[in-house]
């Protein structure tokens, strides 16, 4: 009987409250400094962001807290039409990564094989963050663990509490 | 419960800022019903790849799919990019290649490399928590008509990828935005 593939060690597992993912469409006649900008001057933190110029001018996403929702939507009314929303959305961040492609792979795989959407990713020299259907988060950690291992006693968790700059 | 702390920054503080040159960024459009096929491919790219990943990053893409990114420390030897070209065209590699062109098939599209690029990043206090930030970082570029190929942010990082040869001009201009530990204050003011 072939024994089942050892997994892989990661150091733990971090996920967010519910999210927005916020996306400016390509060619939409509008900047991500005027996005930014209006999300800013609102003091509307932007947790996670992925952009890049491949269509010619910088373009991509950012995701906000749920709570935000409604300031965000006012803030942003003059790109309304440059713009769209997933939600509800989950971040789940995975450290450290230690630039595994074999893990980021299996990860990929691991969730494409239960049908789970990737709506975005960001990483960063540690962590890597993905962004998934916030109602299935627990068929996404499920997905997950089947590739990695954590570390004794620990679970995937969320933050007890939260800063919010006013 | 609520606890409220006031904590002021005239100018945004991070812990300092960094670069690195001669790197390689891979761009991929991968459709949202082959990201199974997709983990498998990097699965297999990384036993194979001489390069190390410094970012991975990817945002929705028309119609239904992901423009996926790999920031590379070196790019991928031209072998296997012949490879991934040959699936993208659904055309016959060279046999000599061992890996097993159908595994690619389909998987991605819109294969591009920007080589070399170059990184400009940096972290701060709690800026995972704190809003502004990447727009100040963006602002502080644009002032100095510094372009941008790709920003990412994630916890308390911030990284900003220029084309080659802009990397300094970026640190410059983000210096004089942002305090660092050398200064204590903004580059402008020294």
């Amino acid at each position: 009987m072939q024994s089942p593939l050892p997994k892989l060690p990661i150091g733990g597992l971090k996920l967010s409250s519910e999210l927005i993912q916020i996306r400016l469409l390509p060619n939409s006649g509008f900047s991500v400094h005027e996005m930014f900008r209006c999300l800013a001057d609102h003091k509307i933190n932007v947790m996670m962001v992925s952009l890049d110029a491949t269509d010619g001018e910088l373009t991509g996403i950012g995701c906000i807290f749920a709570e935000d929702r409604l300031l965000a939507e006012a803030a942003l009314k003059p790109l309304a039409a440059a713009l769209d929303m997933i939600s509800p959305v989950c971040a789940m961040t995975i450290f450290p990564h230690q630039a595994r492609l074999l893990l980021i792979g299996k990860i990929l795989s691991a969730l494409g094989e239960d049908k789970l959407p990737v709506y975005g990713m960001a990483s960063s020299h540690s962590a890597l963050t993905l962004t998934t259907d916030y109602r299935r988060l627990d068929d996404a950690v499920s997905a997950v663990c089947r590739i990695v291992s954590l570390p004794e006693n620990h679970a995937p968790f969320r933050p007890d509490f939260r800063i919010k700059q006013f | 419960m609520e606890t409220f702390a006031v904590y002021w920054e005239p100018i945004i503080k991070t812990y300092g800022i960094s670069e690195r040159t001669g790197l390689c960024l891979v761009t991929l459009d991968l459709p949202f019903h082959r990201i199974n096929d997709a983990g498998g491919w990097l699965t297999r790219l990384a036993s194979r790849f001489d390069s190390s990943l410094v970012l991975i990053f990817s945002r929705p893409a028309t119609p239904a799919g992901l423009k996926l990114h790999l920031l590379l420390d070196k790019p991928p030897e031209k072998v296997e990019l012949d490879k991934i070209n040959a699936a993208e065209k659904n055309t016959q590699p060279d046999p000599s290649m061992d890996m097993n062109p159908d595994a690619f098939d389909g998987a991605f599209s819109g294969l591009r490399v920007d080589n070399p690029v170059e990184l400009v990043y940096f972290q701060g206090p709690h800026y995972g928590d704190r809003y502004g930030i990447a727009s100040a970082a963006m602002t502080a570029l644009a002032e100095k008509k510094v372009p941008l190929l790709a920003v990412v942010c994630t916890g308390a990082s911030v990284y900003l990828i220029t084309p080659t040869g802009k990397a300094l001009e970026a640190r410059k201009a983000l210096g004089q935005a942002f305090s660092t530990p050398q200064t204590g204050k903004s580059e402008s003011e020294t």
